[in-house]
């Protein structure tokens, strides 16, 4: 591992010197789903751009275990560097006809096709998952969180997962998180779950477990590590995040990730969105 | 070759050739973006480009071309270092785009499947990276539809069709802030870009039949004026800090969003450097 060394070194490597192979990436999704408009979001409550029609095509829920990578439809196919060259996101920028927070995570692992009907538990990985997350494998900043692949009926209720925490403990449960009713019942939204207190990340999810049934609807859980936050504090008006000269300093993106967003609107209004990515290698 | 360093950077900044552009838009719709093809014009020239009727690629010679003025360096490669601009009445993110082909002609009327056929790619050919959209120059009609398109991606796969997207109505080609509008077409799961487009496909009539084409491009870089005022950036700080290599042909024109539903006076000039 080898950090940029200088500013000399990023213009070199981003002008294509020193095998800095840089790669610009357009995001354009505008704010339907399968062809026909997205579920309208309810302000403050995140929703997942996963299978947001755009660029790169549209992310799956599909059936079973994934573990997505970035050659998954949906995700950006960033090339993984050859060598032993390193990934790095050094801007990025976005603009939103709607005010909000953009967040770029790695998404881990989905698994799809969960019942809103049922209270019984659920397997998701099972306590020794057949397919495991393959990068930030030690779990620290890893979250889980459960996606809605359609609207949802029923009075709403809480929801818990089993998990195995950052430090391999299994059988960690979550505090109960809300799922259905207002807010909680909408297609592609995306909620992220707490963690049981003491623990700074998540290896696997073992299970699910609804508290009472819902009337209707399936859902994903999801691991996911963030990388970036993106505010959008104005709707129409550009954000650039250059990290090379603000917080976070330069993330490093690791091999094959599954680069998706999830967005937290600030109103009720369906996103469309454009962003740009610019990345190196060293 | 590359830039080999901050000092060589600098050296661009300093000495490069910065081209200018200039216009005026007509009303557009905040936060929707717009293509400045006919609309900024680069020195030398009079008018705006024409609109296009049949397919053709795009080169640095066309008249819309915001890069005539750039030397042949070969081997030395090109890079779009800097960027000034001045946006009245609204705050603007540009995106800085290679057009590759385009072609008009289009009815927002016809809901059978209209021929588009693009014409061959001469840069960016394996299509990676390329993307498809709608421009509008006359403004189609209010009804609010939907379109498709079917292609060819950059895995040569033909017969690829889009995700349906919203075609015709306030905001995607009819009335105030029809005219330029340019609509990036999604693309069928797993699919990276775009080689060729065959046709397009309305679902139900707009009501008016305007004018509308289809255009390839590949966005090359970004910049942001996030206050309306002359304003001088540098795509190392100002851009994503990204430092797009230019094509010696390449067509590189402007792609815009405002924040709000304003007529745009957008002024500036792009910076050339050379390694």
């Amino acid at each position: 591992m080898a950090a940029l060394t200088d500013l000399s070194d990023l213009i070199n490597r981003q002008t294509g010197g020193n095998n800095g192979t840089p790669e610009f990436f357009f995001i354009n999704k505008p704010g339907r789903v399968a062809g026909a408009a997205a579920a309208t979001p309810a302000a403050g409550r995140n929703i997942s751009l996963w299978t947001y029609d755009g660029t790169h095509g549209a992310g799956a829920y599909g059936t079973g275990e994934l573990v997505p990578t970035n050659s998954t439809n949906g995700a950006i196919p960033f090339t993984s560097p050859g060598g032993s060259r390193e990934k790095w996101l050094i801007g990025v920028n976005a603009m939103c006809n709607a005010a909000g927070v953009f967040v770029l995570y790695d998404r881990l692992y989905q698994r799809a096709g969960l019942s809103c009907t049922s209270a019984a538990d659920q397997t998701v990985m099972g306590t020794t998952p057949a397919n495991p997350i393959t990068r930030n494998t030690g779990g620290v900043g890893n979250f889980i969180a459960y996606e809605l692949e359609n609207g949802n009926t029923g009075t709403q209720t809480t929801i818990t997962a089993t998990y195995t925490d950052d430090a391999g403990n299994n059988g960690a449960v979550t505090p109960t998180t809300l799922i259905g009713g207002t807010g909680f019942n909408l297609a592609q939204r995306i909620q992220i779950m707490p963690l049981a207190a003491g623990d700074k990340g998540v290896r696997a999810i073992e299970k699910v477990k609804l508290t009472a049934a819902l009337g209707s609807g399936t859902f994903s859980v999801v691991i996911g590590r963030p990388l970036v936050y993106l505010p959008v504090s104005v709707a129409g008006v550009s954000v650039v995040r250059d990290f090379t000269t603000g917080f976070p300093s330069i993330p490093k993106i690791d091999n094959n990730a599954s680069l998706a967003w999830f967005f937290i609107p600030t109103a009720t209004t369906i996103p469309d969105f454009t962003a740009t990515l610019s990345m190196v290698e060293k | 070759m590359a830039l080999t360093d901050l000092s060589a950077f600098r050296t661009s900044l300093q000495t490069g050739l910065a081209e200018a552009f200039g216009g005026t838009t007509s009303t557009v719709i905040g936060g929707r973006l717009y293509s400045l093809y006919r609309i900024v014009i680069p020195p030398g020239q009079t008018a705006a480009p024409a609109i296009p009727s049949t397919a053709v690629t795009l080169t640095n010679t066309d008249t819309g071309a915001l890069n005539q003025l750039i030397q042949d360096f070969t081997p030395s490669n090109v890079y779009a270092v800097g960027f000034r601009l001045y946006s009245s009445n609204s705050p603007m993110t540009y995106y800085v785009i290679d057009r590759l082909s385009h072609m008009g002609g289009l009815s927002g009327i016809v809901t059978t499947a209209q021929t588009v056929n693009t014409a061959a790619l001469t840069r960016h050919t394996s299509g990676l990276g390329v993307y498809a959209a709608i421009e509008v120059y006359t403004a189609i009609g209010t009804t609010v539809t939907t379109v498709t398109m079917t292609y060819t991606n950059s895995d040569g796969v033909g017969s690829r069709v889009s995700p349906a997207i919203t075609f015709g109505g306030s905001g995607f080609g009819a009335g105030s802030g029809a005219v330029s509008r340019f609509i990036v077409m999604p693309l069928q799961d797993g699919d990276k870009g775009v080689q060729s487009v065959q046709s397009v496909t309305l679902a139900a009539t707009t009501g008016t039949a305007g004018n509308f084409g289809i255009t390839l491009f590949k966005i090359l870089g970004i910049a942001v004026a996030p206050q309306e005022a002359d304003q001088p950036v540098n795509f190392l700080s100002g851009g994503v800090i990204n430092i797009p290599q230019i094509e010696r042909t390449a067509c590189i024109s402007l792609l815009a969003t405002a924040s709000t539903n304003v007529a745009i006076g957008a002024y500036g000039a792009i910076q050339w450097g050379v390694d």
